[in-house]
């Protein structure tokens, strides 16, 4: 399942929860398992990704919409849909969400943003992960009862696994994943049928942050880190007073700089490029600019 | 010509003499664990063992490692299972985690040489190394872990 093609997989939609964050959901069956989409992806001709995806071996894939700068919204938010949906936190497998705030957006002053400042992500999050989980475990609920020939109401559900208390039947996430169907309409989630906070299994409690084994090893990935084919490196000196712009700079001394391939005059300041970025940084400590000082200077 | 081992593996480098370590571990090999902060040594985030010594790898040219041995994060252990690094998680250290190798670096070669430091010797000897983050308090208590369980 790799497009949003409605004849690739069984599809359906259903908006609930109204001004609940603008975002609603849909589920998808695929080859490779439930997903749980939203609307915004199903309606637009583009490859699928998904807020939840749970696969017949039992991990459960959670995609995370709030960069992760060392505040651990990476562990936190997908451990809200976690919560809701009962899954198996040690079976939960965490991707990051593509940057398209269309699809992965929390709605402020009638914009769509990802963007994660002021300790806000959890807050500006919450609700809309909550319902995405709890809708996941209707499904995953739903589907169990029609296996099982009992009323859904009836059962229950543990971490990873729907429970039928009369009989003591369990049938893991994983193994609904396998045979599971999506209904015509999907099951809404009333605010009311929100887990309480004493039912929580993993909201409050001290869980590890999923992104520190990485930045004890080295493989953690920053920016810096990215390498791509035939790449070249930038930097650049800026002026010194703000708003001054740049007159003239010794160019073809800095151009004759090994690696050095060429200097670019930017708004505020110059920038070198070269082959590397050591090669960058020693052309631009090179970098004589003449500048003329900006409004704030008079 | 450049010839020195980097975590065990023996490295031999066209590359000009004076080039910052960093540079080379970083971009002709790969090892990008080890970071960029300051560029001048006086941050710690590219701080790797020379020989078993911490050095700035961002102020020392490649020439200084001829014929030595060169350890990264990378190789400080195959599997992460080098007594800090487990501390570290056990502690939930790093933050943003962009010092952390040069923080685990610096403290691995504390540990090589004194196995039961005290928090004056941590703090010493960790001293050089910023942390914007302000995970201080975290990775004296991982030390003194790693220090107690290694």
């Amino acid at each position: 399942m790799t497009t949003a093609s409605k004849t690739g997989f069984e599809l359906s939609r259903r908006r609930f929860l109204q001004g609940a964050g603008g975002l609603t959901f849909c589920i998808a069956i695929g080859t490779d398992g439930i997903r749980l989409i939203s609307d915004a992806q199903a309606s637009a001709a583009r490859t699928i990704n998904s807020w939840v995806r749970i696969a017949p071996d039992g991990v459960v894939t959670i995609l995370s919409a709030g960069a992760e700068m060392g505040q651990g919204s990476m562990t936190s938010l997908p451990l809200i849909v976690a919560e809701e949906m009962d899954a198996d936190w040690s079976k939960v497998a965490i991707e990051w969400a593509p940057a398209d705030a269309g699809v992965y957006g929390y709605t402020m002053g009638g914009n769509r943003l990802m963007a994660i400042v002021g300790s806000r992500a959890v807050m500006l999050y919450f609700d809309q992960l909550r319902i995405a989980g709890a809708q996941v475990r209707k499904v995953l609920l739903a589907n169990a009862a029609q296996k099982w020939g009992v009323d859904a109401a009836s059962l229950r559900t543990e971490p990873g696994f729907v429970v039928d208390p009369a009989s003591g039947r369990r049938m893991s996430y994983g193994e609904i994943a396998g045979f599971g169907s999506v209904p015509a309409t999907l099951p809404t989630v009333e605010r009311s049928e929100l887990k309480e906070k004493s039912q929580y299994r993993l909201i409050g409690k001290s869980v590890p942050r999923r992104d520190i084994p990485a930045k004890v090893n080295g493989t953690a990935q920053y920016a810096m880190d990215v390498r791509l084919p035939n790449m070249v490196y930038a930097t650049a000196r800026h002026s010194p007073v703000h708003g001054g712009s740049p007159e003239g700079w010794n160019a073809d001394k800095v151009n004759a700089m090994r690696g050095v391939l060429g200097t670019v005059r930017l708004p505020d300041g110059v920038a070198v490029i070269a082959d590397s970025l050591p090669h960058a940084l020693a052309a631009r400590g090179a970098l004589e600019v003449a500048w003329k000082p900006g409004p704030a200077s008079r | 010509m450049v010839q020195f081992s980097v975590n065990g593996s023996s490295q031999r480098l066209d590359v000009e003499a004076d080039t910052p370590l960093l540079w080379v571990l970083r971009d002709m090999l790969g090892l990008t664990g080890t970071k960029y902060g300051c560029g001048i040594a006086q941050c710690g985030a590219c701080t790797v063992h020379v020989n078993g010594e911490p050095v700035r790898s961002c102020s020392t040219p490649v020439s200084a490692a001829e014929g030595k041995r060169v350890t990264t994060i990378e190789g400080l252990s195959p599997d992460a299972s080098h007594p800090l690094q487990k501390a570290w998680v056990a502690e939930q250290v790093p933050q943003c985690g962009y010092c952390q190798s040069g923080q685990i670096m610096q403290a691995a070669a504390l540990l090589a040489k004194n196995s039961n430091p005290s928090r004056a010797e941590i703090v010493k000897h960790m001293n050089g190394n910023i942390c914007r983050c302000g995970t201080y308090h975290r990775i004296i208590a991982a030390i003194q872990r790693a220090s107690k369980e290694g």
